[in-house]
C-alpha cells in the first residue's frame, strides 16, 4: 500500500512538463528531462540531510539553492513555455554546483568525491538532442575534474577539514552508489521508452499503410459501382420491357393479317422476313437528319403524321422506304411501319443486352486484374500496358468528365511483379494527378521499354509541385489533401511498392505547367 | 400543325438513348416526339433550333456524366436560354456528391441509375399532363 503514493507522485513527475501537441520524441526528451531532476535533487536533499546531521548549515546552502533553482526552473520555465532552457539552466547548476560544494567542503577526497554527482547532468544533457551541445558539456565536465585534480593538493593544505577518512570513505560510498544508481536508471528509462516508442510508430505506421489500402479499395468499389450502373440500368430496362410489352409484337402481326389480301400477306412477309438494312445505332445527328428526310418523303406518298412515322422506319433499320410499301394501301403502313419497327427493336434490344453484359463482365474481368493476388505471394508476370488498361477501365467515368486522357502504349516486355500493388501504384499516380488538376486538364500516360526497363509516365496539366515541398511529397504522412480525402500516405505507399519491385520513382515539375511522375520497373 | 410534346434525350452512351427512346415509345407511342443528342453542345443547339422555332421541347432529361459538357452545366445552359426549362438528370450513385450542391441551388430533379420505367413515364405525364397525353 505505501507503495501507491509514490506510483502517484512518479507519474505526475512523468507527466509534468507534457503538453498537448508535443510528439513522441519531444515527450520522451521531457520525461527523461524531469527523471534527472528528480534525481539531482534527490543527491541535493541527501547533502542537505547530511550537512543537517552533521551541523554544517552554511555549507547546506549549496544543495538547497539547487533545490531553490530547480524549483524555480519548474515553475517558471513550465509557465512561459520553455523547456529548453530549462533543461539546459538546471543541468548546467547540476554540473557546476557539485564542484563549488566539493570546494567548500573541503575538495575531492574530503567530500567522498562530491563532483561525480555532475555525471548525472552529463546524462540528462542527452536529453538536449543535440549533439554538440551534449559534447560542450563532456568538455566542460572533464575541465572541471582536471581544475579539481589541480586545486587539491593547494586545497587540503589550506582548508583544514575536521572530516575524518571513516567518514570521507563512507561519504564517497554513498555518492558513488546513489549517482550509478541514478545513471543506470536513467539510461535504462531512456533506452526503454525509445524502443517503445520506435515499436509504436511502426505500429502505427502499420495501421496507416492498412487504412490507405482500405481507402483504395472504396474509391474502387466506388468506381466499379458507376461503371457497372450503366450496363445494369441497360439490362433491366430491356428486359422488362422484353416482360411487357414482348407479347405486343404478335397482336400486331395478327391483326396485319386479318385485314389483308393473300398477294399482300406475301409482300408483308418479304418485308418481315428480309433482314432489317441495318442493325447499327446511328448516331444522334446522323439519325436526325435521316428521319427528316424520310418525313418529307412519307408526306409525299400521302401519310399524315410522318414524322412520328419516320422514326419508326429509322428504328426499325430502314434509310428509305421498302419499295413493297408502294404496292400496300395507305392505310395499312402505320400499322406495318410499326410493326417493323417492334420487330427490329427487338433484335437490337437483346443485342444491346448482349452488349451490356459484355461491359460489366469486361469490368469484373478488369477488377480481377486490378485486385489478382496470388496465394503463394510470389511475383507472376505481369502486362504493364494491360495493368494500366484496367484502371482506366475501372475509373473510365471518373476519367471522362473534363479530362482530355491520352494513353500512348509502347510494346514493351513482361514484367515480373505484384499485380494488385502495381494497379494501386497506378491508381494512386492518376488520382493524384485528377485531384491537383481538380477534374479539368490534361492527363498523359505513356509506357516505353528502355534497355533493361520498362518506364511509364505520368502527365497532368495541374499546378505543379512547389519547390518548397519537392522533397518532402514522398516521406511519410505528407499531404496537401483535405482532411478525410486521402491519408496522405499514398505517394509513400507507391515508393514502398516500386522499392519491392527493385524499381524507382521520380517526377519532373513546373509550377504552372505540371507534373510528371516516372517510373521505372525493371525487366528481368 | 398539331402541337406536340417533346422530350429531348442527352447521353453519351448511344444505347442508353436507344433503352430510353424503347421505354417512352412503348409507352406514350407517339403522344410524345423524343428529340436526341449525344454530348451537351448538341443538346443546348438542339433546344436552340427548337426555341427560336416557336416550338420549344418541353422536358430535357440528360445524363450527368459526360464526355465534355456535363448534365449539371448543361443544365445550367438552359437555364440561360429558358429560366422555366424543365430538366430531369440522370445519375449513378457515385455522383450524389455532385448532385447534393445542385439540389440546393435548384431544386433540381433528378433520376437515380438503374432508373425504373414508372419513374421516366412519371415525369413525362407529370410535365405535360395540361397538355392531354
Amino acid at each position: 500500500m505505501s507503495i501507491v503514493p509514490v506510483n502517484r507522485f512518479l507519474k505526475a513527475i512523468d507527466q509534468f512538463g507534457v503538453i498537448p501537441g508535443d510528439d513522441f520524441l519531444i515527450i520522451n526528451r521531457k520525461r527523461f528531462a524531469m527523471f534527472g531532476g528528480l534525481a539531482m535533487n534527490a543527491g541535493a536533499l541527501m547533502w542537505v540531510i547530511i550537512c543537517f546531521i552533521t551541523g554544517k548549515y552554511e555549507q547546506s546552502l549549496i544543495p538547497l539553492s539547487f533545490i531553490a533553482i530547480s524549483i524555480f526552473n519548474l515553475l517558471f520555465f513550465r509557465k512561459v513555455n520553455k523547456f529548453d532552457l530549462a533543461v539546459i539552466s538546471q543541468t548546467f547548476f547540476a554540473l557546476i554546483l557539485p564542484f563549488a560544494f566539493q570546494y567548500h567542503l573541503g575538495g575531492i577526497s574530503a567530500s567522498g568525491c562530491v563532483m561525480i554527482w555532475g555525471l548525472v547532468s552529463l546524462t540528462v544533457s542527452i536529453s538536449f538532442n543535440n549533439l554538440n551541445l551534449s559534447l560542450i558539456w563532456l568538455c566542460l565536465f572533464l575541465l572541471l575534474v582536471v581544475i579539481s585534480g589541480m586545486i587539491e593538493p593547494g586545497l587540503v593544505s589550506r582548508i583544514h577539514s575536521d572530516i575524518s577518512s571513516n567518514s570521507k570513505i563512507l561519504l564517497l560510498i554513498l555518492n558513488l552508489s546513489m549517482v550509478s544508481f541514478f545513471i543506470s536508471l536513467l539510461v535504462l528509462f531512456f533506452v526503454r521508452e525509445n524502443i517503445r516508442s520506435y515499436s509504436e510508430l511502426k505500429s502505427a505506421q502499420h495501421h496507416i499503410i492498412q487504412s490507405e489500402r482500405i481507402s483504395a479499395l472504396g474509391t474502387l468499389s466506388a468506381g466499379i459501382a458507376h461503371e457497372i450502373n450503366n450496363p445494369l440500368a441497360i439490362i433491366k430496362a430491356l428486359s422488362e420491357e422484353e416482360i411487357t410489352e414482348g407479347r405486343d409484337i404478335y397482336n400486331r402481326f395478327f391483326n396485319i393479317c386479318h385485314s389483308v389480301s393473300s398477294d399482300q400477306f406475301i409482300l408483308i412477309e418479304n418485308i418481315l422476313l428480309r433482314n432489317a438494312p441495318s442493325m447499327d445505332l446511328l448516331s444522334t445527328a446522323e439519325e436526325r437528319e435521316l428521319i427528316s428526310r424520310l418525313s418529307v418523303e412519307l408526306q409525299e406518298v400521302g401519310i399524315s403524321n410522318a414524322r412520328s412515322y419516320a422514326s419508326n422506319l429509322v428504328r426499325a433499320g430502314y434509310t428509305s422506304i421498302p419499295t413493297e410499301f408502294r404496292s400496300l394501301p395507305e392505310n395499312l403502313l402505320p400499322e406495318l411501319i410499326e410493326l417493323l419497327s417492334l420487330v427490329t427493336q427487338r433484335e437490337k434490344n437483346f443485342k444491346i443486352i448482349f452488349n451490356a453484359s459484355e461491359k460489366a463482365a469486361r469490368i469484373v474481368r478488369n477488377m480481377k486484374v486490378y485486385l489478382h493476388n496470388p496465394l503463394n505471394h510470389e511475383k507472376e508476370e505481369v502486362d504493364i500496358n494491360e495493368s494500366i488498361a484496367s484502371v482506366l477501365n475501372i475509373y473510365e467515368n471518373m476519367l471522362k468528365q473534363g479530362i482530355d486522357l491520352t494513353f500512348d502504349k509502347s510494346d514493351i516486355p513482361k514484367i515480373m511483379g505484384f499485380r494488385s500493388e502495381l494497379s494501386l501504384v497506378w491508381t494512386n499516380l492518376i488520382m493524384n494527378a485528377l485531384q491537383a488538376m481538380e477534374n479539368k486538364g490534361s492527363l498523359k500516360i505513356e509506357t516505353k521499354f528502355e534497355q533493361n526497363f520498362v518506364r511509364v509516365s505520368i502527365s497532368d496539366s495541374g499546378p505543379g509541385i512547389e519547390a518548397s515541398i519537392q522533397n518532402k511529397i514522398f516521406s511519410d504522412i505528407f499531404t496537401t489533401k483535405a482532411r478525410g480525402e486521402g491519408t496522405g500516405y499514398g505517394l509513400n505507399l507507391v515508393k514502398k511498392m516500386i522499392n519491392t519491385h527493385s524499381g524507382r520513382i521520380w517526377f519532373e515539375s513546373e509550377v504552372g505547367i505540371g507534373t510528371t511522375f516516372h517510373v521505372e520497373l525493371p525487366v528481368s | 400543325m398539331i402541337k406536340r410534346n417533346i422530350v429531348l434525350l442527352v447521353d453519351d452512351e448511344r444505347t442508353i438513348l436507344s433503352v430510353l427512346d424503347h421505354q417512352i415509345t412503348s409507352h406514350f407511342k407517339d403522344h410524345v416526339l423524343l428529340e436526341f443528342a449525344s454530348s451537351g453542345q448538341e443538346a443546348l443547339e438542339l433546344y436552340k433550333e427548337y426555341w427560336d422555332s416557336g416550338a420549344p421541347i418541353g422536358l430535357v432529361i440528360t445524363d450527368q456524366i459526360m464526355y465534355g459538357m456535363n448534365g449539371d452545366e448543361l443544365i445550367k445552359k438552359l437555364k440561360e436560354i429558358n429560366p422555366d426549362v424543365q430538366t430531369v438528370l440522370l445519375t449513378g450513385y457515385a455522383d450524389i456528391k455532385a448532385i447534393d450542391g445542385i439540389i440546393n441551388r435548384d431544386g433540381l430533379r433528378f433520376i437515380d441509375k438503374p432508373w425504373e420505367k414508372s419513374q421516366i413515364t412519371q415525369i413525362i405525364s407529370d410535365t405535360f399532363s395540361k397538355d392531354h397525353l
